[in-house]
């Protein structure tokens, strides 16, 4: 392998490995079928809706995954995994090389809230 | 040098044997505030993410943290339900989960190699300033049981019935 190819590799690699989202659960009720992307409550708003508590969901991520939007995204996933139509209380702290996310996963009892987050 | 660089290592390694093993960042603590003594129970516990439900009292308050990567709920938050079980609760409520961020700084040896003599290479070890950033999670919630339980009686009932005394009787400078 030439040389330009090893640079090419390594820069791919570090592209790559350099960021991580990590996601963690504490199940609080039976799962759901997955279904819509779900919305996201940022601490401070509350849906105006009865809803029932899935799921605790925490997202970390590393390195240049260490941003708002990644971190809110990998609380996404995890909650639309478990059947959950929104994540509420989310909150999201960052340092300098990881981002910290939680929320509470819920699914709606009756109907979605007249208007969104 | 070489011994002292043995000796290095080999607290070194110690060191990093004993963290691995033995210790824990995760810390917690627990306070009952409804004056009833401590009283254990032994079932399980249904955590609460947004509201206290209805039909509940609050019984005392559950801290618990950690740092790095044992900050996380799943770490968390078996300790959390341990603490509200020790306390006596059935549930608990998760008021707030809290990261922060602080810069540390540590001394670490750092190796070294130099050339001396004649095509020869020589080794040192140099304490060097190390600073690096640390996460972490607290997460605070309350205790809770359900009305039914016993009610809380007060901790020391024949305190109200017992008169109040000065220390000093009146007219010796005690009392008005």
């Amino acid at each position: 392998m030439s040389a330009w190819k090893v640079v090419l590799v390594g820069l791919a690699l570090g592209v790559v490995g350099c960021g991580s989202v990590r996601t963690y659960r504490w199940p609080l009720a039976a799962p759901g079928n997955p279904a819509v992307r779900p919305a996201v409550y940022f601490e401070g708003t509350m849906p105006q809706t009865s809803m029932l508590e899935v799921e605790l969901v925490e997202s970390i991520g590393y390195g240049t995954k260490a941003e708002v939007p990644d971190v809110v995204s990998g609380l996404q996933d995890e909650a639309q995994r478990w059947g959950a139509d929104a994540i509420v209380r989310v909150r999201v702290d960052c340092g300098h090389g990881s981002c910290h996310g939680y929320g509470v996963a819920v699914r709606w009892v009756t109907s979605p809230p007249p208007q969104g987050p | 040098m070489s011994w002292l660089r043995q000796t290095l290592l080999s607290v070194t390694a110690a060191g990093a044997i004993v963290s691995a093993l033995g210790c824990t960042s995760v810390g917690s603590s627990a306070v009952r505030t409804d004056g009833m003594p401590t009283r254990p129970q032994i079932g399980a516990v249904r955590l609460y993410g947004i509201t206290q439900p209805g039909g509940s009292r609050v019984i005392g308050i559950v801290e618990v943290h950690a740092i790095q990567e044992e900050a996380n709920i799943e770490v968390l938050l078996p300790t959390f339900a341990r603490r509200v079980a020790e306390l006596g609760g059935t549930g608990g409520v998760i008021d707030n989960v809290l990261t922060g961020f602080e810069m540390r700084t540590e001394m670490r040896m750092q190796s070294y190699s130099y050339p001396c003599g004649y095509r020869h290479t020589c080794w040192g070890s140099r304490m060097v300033p190390y600073t690096y950033e640390v996460r972490f999670l607290t997460i605070q919630g309350r205790a809770i049981v359900p009305d039914s339980a016993p009610p809380p009686v007060n901790a020391s009932p024949k305190a109200a019935e017992v008169p109040v005394t000065p220390i000093m009787p009146m007219g010796q400078g005690g009392g008005k």
